[in-house]
């Protein structure tokens, strides 16, 4: 008699058990923004560049991969964080319209994060660091760097983000998506 | 605390500051006098997903005994009444429901009707909006 399946564990929606984020974004020293957001699509990618050399056959015999980068692309809607960046003191409709005013550019450094004191191991930029908080990057890797902003109000639908950023892998890239590296 | 509670009593304190008749929340089982208003929670989606905040489907029902013998214009009375409660379910009115305790109405999405049944003598008007909410004070 076959074996009834009755369901399998497998990752779901943007972030397990949940989909609140914790984003920062830096320039310089000074933090632009600091709170969450509920992240409806969150993307991953990596590539790189190549180059080949070929012999007098024209025959490939050589294939080069270099300047690797991970490509992060956000899309949610941010909201008010007691504490955060703005400082949601007052969790009401205008800290929630400043904070989505709030004026991020490309060039900001991002890190973004499972809450405040744990990185997102998926798609976390720096190397052996655990913490959001921390902005050292160790080596060789670097961080986020915002390459775009979008903000959008659509008539009958909350205002989201989209952010994309980069992260040049200069050195070790490791065997998976949840090493450090 | 729940949306359908808290949505139906902020639609009804609200409707019935824009009207001269009752209104009642839930269902029809407890009119006592007609006309009336009643304000029914139909139903909602979350909306976006974690948060909290719902999608809420409600209906408003303005019923009438249009007899005309017994009652002299009822008709003009519930043509009133109707035009009263449908301008007061667009925007930008609808959102002085806000006034509300923890409620509170971001906007229209849907607005539908006017769907109109008859049961004998009953005349009811039905409008159904859509609307994303929070159980809040912003």
């Amino acid at each position: 008699m076959a074996a009834t399946i009755k369901g399998k564990p497998l990752p779901y929606g943007t972030k397990t058990d949940g989909g609140i984020l914790t984003l920062r974004v830096k320039r310089g020293s000074s933090d632009i923004y600091y709170g969450n957001m509920y992240a409806s699509e969150v993307r991953v990618s990596y590539d790189s560049d190549s180059n080949t050399a070929v012999d007098s056959n024209g025959e490939t015999i050589s294939y080069c991969v270099y300047n690797r980068r991970r490509t992060l692309s956000l899309t949610g809607i941010v909201i008010n964080t007691s504490g955060g960046t703005p400082d949601a003191v007052n969790d009401d409709l205008a800290t929630a319209n400043a904070t989505f005013g709030t004026a991020i550019m490309p060039g900001d450094d991002l890190f973004v994060g499972y809450g405040t004191t744990s990185e997102w191991d998926e798609v976390h930029a720096e190397d052996a660091d655990t913490n959001i908080n921390n902005t050292q990057s160790t080596g060789g890797t670097g961080n986020y760097v915002i390459t775009s902003v979008e903000k959008t109000r659509s008539n009958t639908s909350f205002a989201e983000w989209s952010i994309t950023a980069i992260e040049h892998i200069t050195a070790v890239v490791s065997d998976n998506d949840t090493s450090d590296n | 605390m729940s949306y359908r509670k808290q949505t139906e009593a902020a639609f009804k304190t609200y409707l019935a500051g824009k009207v001269g008749v009752p209104v009642y929340a839930g269902t029809s089982d407890t009119i006592k006098a007609m006309p009336c208003v009643v304000a029914t929670y139909v139903g909602g989606s979350q909306n976006p997903p974690h948060v909290g905040n719902m999608d809420v489907t409600m209906s408003v029902s303005i019923q009438s005994e249009i007899d005309e013998e017994g009652q002299p214009n009822a008709l003009e009375v519930h043509d009133e009444l109707l035009s009263a409660i449908e301008d007061a379910l667009f925007e930008p009115a609808i959102l002085d429901i806000n006034s509300a305790t923890d409620f509170h109405l971001f906007g229209v999405t849907d607005h539908s009707g006017i769907e109109r049944d008859t049961e004998g003598t009953i005349l009811r008007e039905t409008i159904t909006i859509t609307a994303p909410c929070a159980l809040g004070n912003f």
